[in-house]
């Protein structure tokens, strides 16, 4: 699905690194699942933190989420099952342990922590 | 084959041979307990303390405000079915309601602006959604490992997964004009939960 809407990602996955095309208005992880690659999510509304990632490179719409705060964005953090490509990207993906770390350690809502 | 378990000597109280055996088969207990109780702030926090708020403004649909209903007191009733299951893990909810409510793996389902029925329904539809994915991700990590965990989770999908039906099924009638049955009907009498309710797991 690669048109002028559509930008590059490529994931830093534990088993390699993954590429595929993502459109404007699509959440990354539903571009990633349809490319055949099965990322961890539970809510699929930008709250429990399962789905996060680090943004290495890039910016993303994560205006989706339900829970997604400036402190988030600060340190690198994006939620894939709510967040939108602005541009191409590169994404480090299985953060939810580490951005639950941060979310407590700021004192903010981390779900299943 | 046998599986490895860690001994528990005689008349020891700190640990929990039904701790120990789900250990040994792969479970990681901290986590599970971690899970429970996001998964019950949900219930009780998200859902059960919201819902009783969305079905207030149903005003003119009474059909919807008891289907609501029903499904506000099944959560209460997932809620009441977890917790004992987490203190029996060795786990215990946090003793700060904001905390707990924090806890939550799925958003509060708010009372949305403006409160139309259509968008009350959109907010039912997408909180159950949410259990689903949630209780499934316990069913997947105890399938096979930890039976009474699996039991009690299967139990409370069975509601959602109904839940879900219902509200697809009003929220397609009210938006879309189309009928998309659940396939169910009315509860024998309100918030039944005919799964997940200790003392009525038979439910002819």
């Amino acid at each position: 699905m690669q048109n002028n809407e559509a930008h590059e990602i490529v994931l830093e996955t534990p088993e390699g690194e993954r590429s595929f095309y993502c459109d404007r208005n699509e959440f990354i992880w539903n571009a990633a699942a349809r490319n055949g690659i099965a990322l961890p999510a539970i809510c699929h509304q930008g709250r429990c933190l399962t789905c996060a990632g680090r943004l290495l490179d890039g910016t993303v719409d994560q205006t989706s989420s339900v829970s997604y705060f400036d402190e988030d964005k600060e340190a690198g953090f994006v939620l894939l099952c709510t967040a939108k490509p602005l541009s191409d990207l590169r994404i480090r993906t299985h953060e939810q342990w580490i951005m639950r770390r941060h979310r407590r350690k700021i004192g903010m809502p981390a779900p299943y922590s | 084959m046998a599986t490895a378990v860690t001994p528990v000597p005689a008349g020891d109280v700190t640990q929990r041979v039904g701790v120990e055996v789900i250990r040994a088969r792969g479970v990681d207990v901290d986590k599970l307990i971690k899970m429970l109780i996001a998964n019950a702030a949900a219930e009780f926090a998200s859902t059960y303390y919201y819902y009783t708020i969305l079905r207030m403004h149903l005003a003119g649909y009474e059909d919807y405000k008891e289907i609501a209903e029903d499904a506000r007191l099944e959560d209460r009733a997932h809620w009441e079915l977890i917790v004992p299951r987490i203190y029996e893990l060795g786990g215990e909810l946090p003793n700060d309601l904001p905390e707990f409510h924090n806890q939550a793996g799925c958003v509060a389902a708010k009372l949305p602006n403006p409160p139309t029925v259509v968008n009350i329904l959109t907010v039912l539809l997408e909180s159950e959604r949410c259990a689903i994915r949630s209780w499934i991700a316990i069913c997947d990590m105890t399938f096979g490992k930890d039976p009474r965990t699996y039991d009690l989770a299967s139990r409370i999908l069975n509601e959602e997964i109904e839940h879900e039906a219902w509200f697809i099924e009003l929220l397609a009638h009210e938006r879309d004009g189309k009928s998309i049955p659940s396939g169910h009907f009315r509860r024998g009498e309100p918030g039944e939960a005919p799964y997940s309710k200790n003392n009525r797991f038979y439910n002819p």
